[in-house]
């Protein structure tokens, strides 16, 4: 189970991702000058950060695999799931948050709204980053249930 | 609910590492199953049971016992 003080900072780092998330989206929304390049830096900084963290991963599995120690056991698996089904919620609710920006509080304005790839592209990066961060938390925290 | 693994392997002498090369699990799964953060399936729980030369229901107390 996961104690109160982890459940907290998970809830915190989910917030902050979506809060950081949604700020970068309405400040390239609503910047008057070439907001474009926004975008390019947001999809950037989304996808080193994943290509880091993989990057990362990779180093850290070819080092166990050597020591003979198993990439996944029961606990790992469970992790991944359940990290998978956190972030999938998290995801759901940023693009809900997104919808709202888009549809109410964009509505009268002029802001340069980028293209429907573009935001799917984004969004599966960010969800990817998500995933990232709640299996940071939760593997580093608790033992999972 | 807790377990008596960490007591087991110090009688025999052995530390995480050890039992988690033994029973194919990673050291951190061992780690949180002692300080009874992780409620290990009935097939791991076997597993480290018969490492330790016990049965399974010998390896855990419950509070209510």
């Amino acid at each position: 189970m996961i104690d109160e003080r982890k459940k907290f900072q998970l809830l915190i780092g989910v917030a902050t991702s979506v809060v950081v998330i949604g700020m970068l989206f309405a400040i390239g929304l609503t910047a008057d000058d070439e907001p474009d390049n926004l975008w390019a830096i947001l999809t950037a900084v989304i996808v080193v950060s994943i290509a880091v963290t993989a990057a990362l991963v990779a180093r850290k599995r070819r080092k166990e695999m050597r020591q003979g120690i198993p990439s996944d056991d029961e606990r790992s698996t469970a992790l991944k799931m359940r990290a998978g089904y956190l972030s999938f919620f998290v995801s759901m609710y940023l693009c809900l948050a997104l919808g709202w920006i888009f549809g109410v509080l964009l509505e009268d304005t002029t802001a340069k709204v980028p293209s429907t790839g573009t935001v799917m592209f984004i969004l599966v990066a960010a969800m990817g980053v998500i995933y990232a961060i709640v299996w940071t938390v939760m593997s580093r925290g608790t033992g999972m249930p | 609910m807790r377990t008596r693994i960490k007591e087991l392997r110090a009688r025999h002498d052995m530390t995480q590492d050890d039992l988690a090369r033994r029973i194919r699990v990673r050291r951190e799964t061992i780690l949180f199953i002692e300080n009874g953060k992780y409620i290990p399936s009935l097939k791991l729980a076997h597993d480290i049971a018969k490492v330790l030369n016990i049965t399974v229901d010998e390896l855990f107390i419950f509070d209510d016992d």
